[in-house]
């Protein structure tokens, strides 16, 4: 089964997050009385001094400003409201409304067009305007990302051109080389996880992920993850509670152990060594849920959202531990498109809980109701 | 003394060649090279090496055709090495009966392990399948009683769980592609079956694992297939 699956723009570009500007929002209860207010002065004025020309001239004036200073509910308002002032006070006989005659309703028409192009056209600037702000914001974050990585990046090439060449001019002693071929190792593997993440990045970020989501299980995906950190694990305690009905669930299982990979090793970067790790799996019925809970210093309170933001480092972490701030995020973007969710909460009595969910949708029958052709095999 | 096993380096990048031709003569392997598909294809046929590694992406042949090319006419264990944007041809390669893969970047140690594992299972092959008892740190399967034991203690399997154990204890150390596993239990009409490979692996799991979420043998390898995997 393959789909192709939107994933939400991990530098910005998922759309209508901040809102659409001009609709509402800014608008109010004062933004429509401000435009009426207005509109009703001109009338005032107009019919005052007998200039009905006044008003005509101010209509589309008042239109164009309501529509860009305070946004289309009050535009509309105000052209409806204009329209209506001009039949009953300017078309004779005033004060009533009436039925126009050929110059009025072509005035009248007039109006209603010039209300239509002046709020359509600054809707389209509004429009316009929001885009060039989302790309602005884009541009923001991925001059922020460029100068991090660029950083990232440097220090263990730079190390590692330094002790390639102490180590190929040959004149180091035993105890140096030995120290040099260790930074060598070291640093070449947190760039290649560091390139590793950025090239997950890129393969979310160019949205066209096909993601391949098979009944899987989430047991073995979990094993599978630990398999591939057994060494960095080897100190730690780490408890399973997986109950064999958990249902095999829809989802693709590179993907998933990515994020399992993740958040296994935020926390063998993050907590004491030799700290014990829970790994708990439960379903209701809805949802399969992951939850992986450590004993380390967890989050600072009100922080338990900002750590899936793009680039958020802990105040906790070390500078120069390999890490960039991306993990999380992928994790989230990871999850959503899997229209399945994650967040993190405080232990109580210490440490973090991250919690992970996976919607069962079609993938429940697979285990309860073995398909009748498993059964005539089997028998 | 035996005389050393020859490893054949199928590989067009020169240092990379380079690391790996020094490796693995330390290691006391004698290595033949070569830099692109159909000479390696050609080595790997005329000079009848023990073990062929095989990168992905060469300039000429995708490792599919190599090794479908070298299959035709040898059984030489093949391990292919690939980048982690090759997945595909990666699980082409071993449809097409690849013994093993790595993912670069690799640690050294854990290709020479893999290697010894091919080598041993390469040279282990030529007992009749289907007879004997095969044991894998404290997993046994006797084949003639068709009789299962993890330390010691008899498990009880239906028929296809026990197909499923015999077929990955056949093949321990390496891995299977989800195929040649579904090929192998159910048949080659039931080969993308996926759910039926799902549903009886954690069967299997929780019948002879101590702890399935952590698995000591039969170990996932995600997007590609399952591996019985040698303790120690």
């Amino acid at each position: 089964m393959f789909s192709r699956v939107r994933l939400p723009g991990l530098l910005g570009s998922d759309g209508g997050a901040s809102g659409a500007p001009g609709k509402g929002a800014r608008g109010g209860i004062r933004g429509y009385l401000g435009s009426v207010s207005a509109l009703a002065l001109c009338a005032l004025a107009a019919f005052a001094t007998s200039h009905t020309a006044l008003f005509i001239a101010a209509f589309p004036v008042i239109v164009l400003a309501s529509t860009a200073r305070v946004g289309i509910g009050p535009a509309v308002l105000t052209a409806v409201v204009g329209v209506l002032i001009f039949d009953v006070i300017f078309v004779a006989p005033a004060f009533e409304l009436t039925v126009p005659g050929f110059r009025d309703a072509l005035t009248l028409a007039v109006m209603v067009a010039v209300a239509i192009v002046a709020i359509a056209l600054a809707e389209q600037l509004h429009a316009k305007a929001a885009l060039a702000r989302k790309q602005a914001d884009v541009e923001r974050l991925r001059n922020a990302l460029l100068s991090s990585l660029s950083h990232d990046l440097r220090t263990p090439l730079s190390a590692l051109v330094q002790a390639g060449n102490a180590l190929h001019e040959d004149r180091l002693d035993a105890s140096e080389r030995r120290e040099f071929s260790r930074m060598v190792a070291e640093e070449a593997t947190r760039l290649s996880r560091l390139v590793g993440n950025l090239l997950e990045l890129t393969r979310l970020e160019s949205g066209s992920l096909a993601t391949k989501q098979g009944p899987e299980a989430i047991d073995e995906v979990i094993g599978a993850s630990l398999v591939r950190l057994e060494r960095q694990l080897a100190d730690r305690k780490v408890m399973t509670d997986v109950p064999e009905a958990i249902p095999l669930v829809p989802f693709d299982p590179v993907l998933i152990e990515q994020v399992l990979v993740n958040l296994l090793e935020n926390v063998i970067r993050h907590t004491p060594a030799g700290s014990p790790i829970d790994i708990r799996v439960a379903e209701d019925g809805r949802d399969v849920r992951v939850e992986l809970a450590d004993r380390g210093p967890g989050v600072p309170p009100g922080e338990e959202e900002r750590i899936f933001d793009k680039l958020y480092r802990s105040p906790l972490a070390r500078r120069g531990d390999g890490g960039i701030g991306l993990g999380l995020t992928i994790c989230r973007a990871i999850l959503t498109a899997h229209k399945g969710r994650i967040w993190l909460t405080n232990r109580p009595g210490g440490g973090a809980i991250v919690t992970l969910t996976l919607p069962i949708r079609e993938g429940k029958t697979m285990v309860s109701s073995p398909s009748t052709a498993i059964r005539e095999i089997e028998s | 003394v035996t005389e050393s096993a020859a490893v054949l380096v199928i590989e067009d990048e020169s240092h990379a060649r380079t690391l790996l031709q020094v490796t693995l003569r330390q290691e006391g392997y004698r290595c033949l090279l070569a830099t692109n598909g159909a000479s390696g294809v050609e080595a790997a046929l005329g000079r009848e090496p023990d073990l062929v590694l095989l990168d992905l992406g060469l300039p000429d042949l995708d490792g599919f055709e190599v090794t479908r090319r070298i299959r035709a006419r040898s059984a030489v264990p093949i391990i292919v090495v690939s980048a982690r944007d090759q997945h595909e041809e990666k699980i082409a390669a071993l449809d097409e009966g690849a013994n093993d893969y790595m993912t670069k970047p690799y640690v050294t140690g854990e290709l020479l392990a893999r290697m010894r594992v091919a080598l041993r299972t390469a040279r282990a092959a030529g007992t009749p399948a289907g007879t004997g008892t095969i044991t894998v740190g404290g997993l046994s399967v006797d084949f003639d009683l068709r009789r299962v034991t993890v330390d010691g203690a008899e498990v009880h399997l239906t028929p296809t769980e026990y197909r499923l154990i015999g077929t990955m204890i056949r093949a321990a150390g390496r891995v299977l592609s989800h195929r040649q596993i579904l090929r192998e239990v159910w048949g080659p009409q039931f080969d993308d079956q996926m759910g039926y490979l799902r549903v009886y692996m954690k069967k299997l799991r929780y019948k002879i694992e101590p702890e399935p979420a952590q698995p000591r043998y039969l170990v996932n390898e995600v997007g590609v297939g399952y591996r019985l995997r040698i303790p120690g």
